[in-house]
């Protein structure tokens, strides 16, 4: 499988994001879960909870906005194919199956 | 030269460094929530201010960073004839948000420093036997 020209967009963006917020989030947790292990009395977790909230919050914001950004583009995709006629487009199958 | 589109490895380093620039964002979000909360500010109020300034800031990063990238993409490909000039304009753009960033910061922390409260009620010294007591006087 050609991943450049096989994958469609929409699943290789979803990918990446998947990828991008796993890698971001995963790793400010194992940085926070290092400190913690080594300065366990240490005055940083308190800092670390807080930057974790806002980090956990503004990641889940942003994976939403994607997602529904994604979906009303596809929406309006098929919409746009269906109006004028593209029998092969991709979003067109998508939504009419 | 013909104008090539982005390869997908181009496209997946983009959007990683855009989350990284999300994490950064996230980062200073935190300190500042941290900073309100210990300069007195209520829960809600600190969390509000904190997510809005997390959020505006992240946005900002994504556009820059995906601009910066665009640009590179145009001084590969050759297709750009005044790349020193938007490399400066968004170096500028970013030296600026770095030292509005640090002003705010700054200034959180000294209003910080400058609202600790001063307890000046008179006290009472005791010595009763061997140890010394000190009591708030009515």
């Amino acid at each position: 499988m050609d991943f450049k020209n096989d994958v469609s967009p929409l699943v290789k963006l979803s990918l990446f994001h998947c990828g991008g917020a796993l890698i971001i989030g995963g790793g400010f947790a194992g940085a926070a879960k290092g400190l913690n292990w080594m300065y366990p009395h240490g005055f940083l977790g308190w800092w670390i909870d807080k930057i974790e909230l806002i980090l956990v919050t503004v990641t889940l914001t942003v994976l939403a906005i994607i997602f529904v950004n994604a979906m009303v583009r596809l929406l309006l995709n098929a919409l746009i194919s269906i109006w004028k006629d593209f029998p092969h487009d991709i979003s067109r199958s998508i939504v009419v199956a | 030269m013909t104008y090539r589109g982005p390869s997908w490895l181009r496209e997946m380093l983009q959007i990683w460094v855009q989350w990284l620039g999300i994490a950064a964002a996230s980062i200073l979000a935190g300190i500042l929530l941290g900073v309100l909360l210990k300069s007195g500010i209520s829960t809600q109020m600190a969390l509000a201010v904190a997510i809005l300034v997390a959020l505006v800031l992240s946005l900002w990063f994504w556009i820059i960073i995906g601009r910066q990238f665009h640009i590179a993409e145009r001084v590969y490909s050759g297709s750009s004839g005044n790349r020193l000039l938007l490399e400066g304009v968004s170096n500028q753009h970013f030296a600026a948000a770095g030292v509005v960033v640090v002003i705010s910061l700054g200034s959180f922390t000294s209003l910080h420093s400058a609202k600790k409260p001063v307890v000046t009620y008179p006290i009472r010294v005791s010595n009763t036997s061997t140890n010394l007591y000190i009591t708030k006087a009515a």
